[in-house]
């Protein structure tokens, strides 16, 4: 064999290698591009696939994704920027029981410290509270995890309840229990789309 | 030059074109692979990058967008199931500056191409508890808010709620029924980027187990 013929052979050994290489990362990039997703589809999917989740695995739910859940929760925005919230985690067995949230894994009590409200507007409590449960439930849909919010405001028999279980001051006034763990897969969510919610320009029957 | 060179010659050619492809593709693949995001990422990571947005470009938002914006709204959870939600969607200038009159505090709407009024429909709350209309359209309004920022959009949540006059205001404007109590308004357009995210966590607002008394900071 020639000098020429060897090096047409190496040539043609290592072009097969590349192009070998080549298509594998072309499959790998298409794979890649396949499955992730842009913030966009995302965030529309966690909101569209959020559900009330009420049934769970019998798995505890980590400290740190509690931490991570309230952290979103005080992402929320406020009226006149008060950030009203307090928020009360509970894994306890036996404090999920008093509260009557026997079921749950664990649960946040979402209140409002009315120290922190401005006077001109009290009621922002409520808005702005509802929006960090908000957030807290997108976070828990997007975590894996599944919630229900369930209303203590404005239900003044249980309002008293969790205001004596877990002695809340005067000025400490719960509007939630997110009850929250592992969904078991029972709960799906429903499609709540209804283009009469829809008036555009100005109002329209 | 015989056979065997130019061989040699068109395999080393198709060599160097397969290995600068090789290179090219493989960069692709690590930026996709950097950019690539988890559903929890991206979740998160949307609630923390959410701000109120009051500058916005000159360019319009599409009647899609805007459907694609309510559609999130009307995914909220809602006390007994009611739905008590309407929502009207605002495109004309006018119909913004009119609102803006007497909205003191609502500057986003003196250049936005477009807002949303978020209203309670009292007829459609349940009796036993009305006051989940504000409940209801807060979770609503803030999954709105998500998904302008997600989609790479702007918008702020202008209170009208628990403001009558600013309330009766809307209604003025709006011709809206007594029955139907607007919330918010919800300026929004594409984002010149002069608003930043806040980094709002405080520790003093958790409190393990049970109430826990902390200090309050009392300035603002």
């Amino acid at each position: 064999m020639s000098k020429s013929h060897t090096l047409s052979l190496l040539l043609a050994i290592v072009l097969f290698i590349t192009t070998y290489k080549l298509a594998e990362t072309r499959i790998k990039l298409e794979d890649v591009a396949n499955s992730s997703t842009t913030k966009r589809d995302a965030i529309l999917e966690v909101i569209h696939n959020r559900k009330s989740v009420r049934h769970y695995l019998d798995k505890s739910v980590s400290k740190e994704d509690l931490l991570t859940i309230m952290k979103a929760g005080m992402a929320a925005p406020s009226g006149i920027d008060k950030r009203p919230w307090e928020f009360i985690p509970i894994t306890s067995s036996n404090k999920l029981i008093a509260i009557k949230q026997k079921d749950a894994k664990a649960a946040i009590v979402v209140c409002a410290n009315m120290h922190k409200t401005d006077e001109r507007a009290p009621e922002f409590w409520i808005t702005d509270t509802s929006v960090a449960t908000q957030n807290m439930l997108l976070a828990i849909e997007g975590m894996g995890l599944g919630a229900v919010w369930k209303s203590v405001y404005p239900w003044k028999d249980y309002t008293e309840h969790i205001k004596s279980e877990l002695k809340l001051p005067e000025h400490v006034v719960p509007l939630c229990v997110i009850t929250l763990g592992y969904p078991t897969g029972k709960d799906k969510p429903k499609d709540k789309f209804d283009p009469n919610n829809i008036h555009w320009e100005e109002w329209g029957e | 030059m015989n056979k065997s060179q130019l061989l040699s010659l068109l395999l080393a050619i198709a060599l160097f074109i397969t290995t600068y492809k090789l290179v090219d593709v493989r960069r692709k693949s690590e930026e996709t692979e950097q950019s690539a995001t988890t559903q929890r990422e991206a979740v998160l990571s949307v609630i923390q990058n959410r701000k109120s947005v009051r500058h916005y470009t000159d360019k319009k938002v599409s009647q899609e967008d805007l459907i694609t914006i309510m559609e999130a709204g009307m995914a909220a959870p809602s006390g007994h199931d009611t739905r008590p939600w309407q929502f009207i969607a605002i495109t004309d200038r006018s119909t913004m500056l009119e609102l803006r009159k007497e909205l003191e505090w609502a500057s986003g709407l003196d250049g936005s191409p477009a807002a949303i009024v978020v209203c309670g429909d009292m007829s459609k709350v349940d009796e036993r508890n009305p006051e989940f209309w504000i409940t209801d359209n807060s979770a609503a309004t803030q999954n709105m808010l998500l998904a302008i920022e997600a989609m790479g959009l702007g918008g702020v949540w202008s209170t009208l709620y628990p403001g009558e006059e600013r309330m009766q205001h809307a209604r003025n404007v709006l011709n809206l029924p007594d029955h139907i109590m607007p919330l918010c308004i919800i300026p929004l357009g594409y984002p010149t980027g002069v608003e930043k995210a806040k980094d709002k966590f405080d520790i003093n607002n958790i409190h393990w187990e049970k109430w826990t008394k902390k200090s309050v900071k009392t300035d603002e």
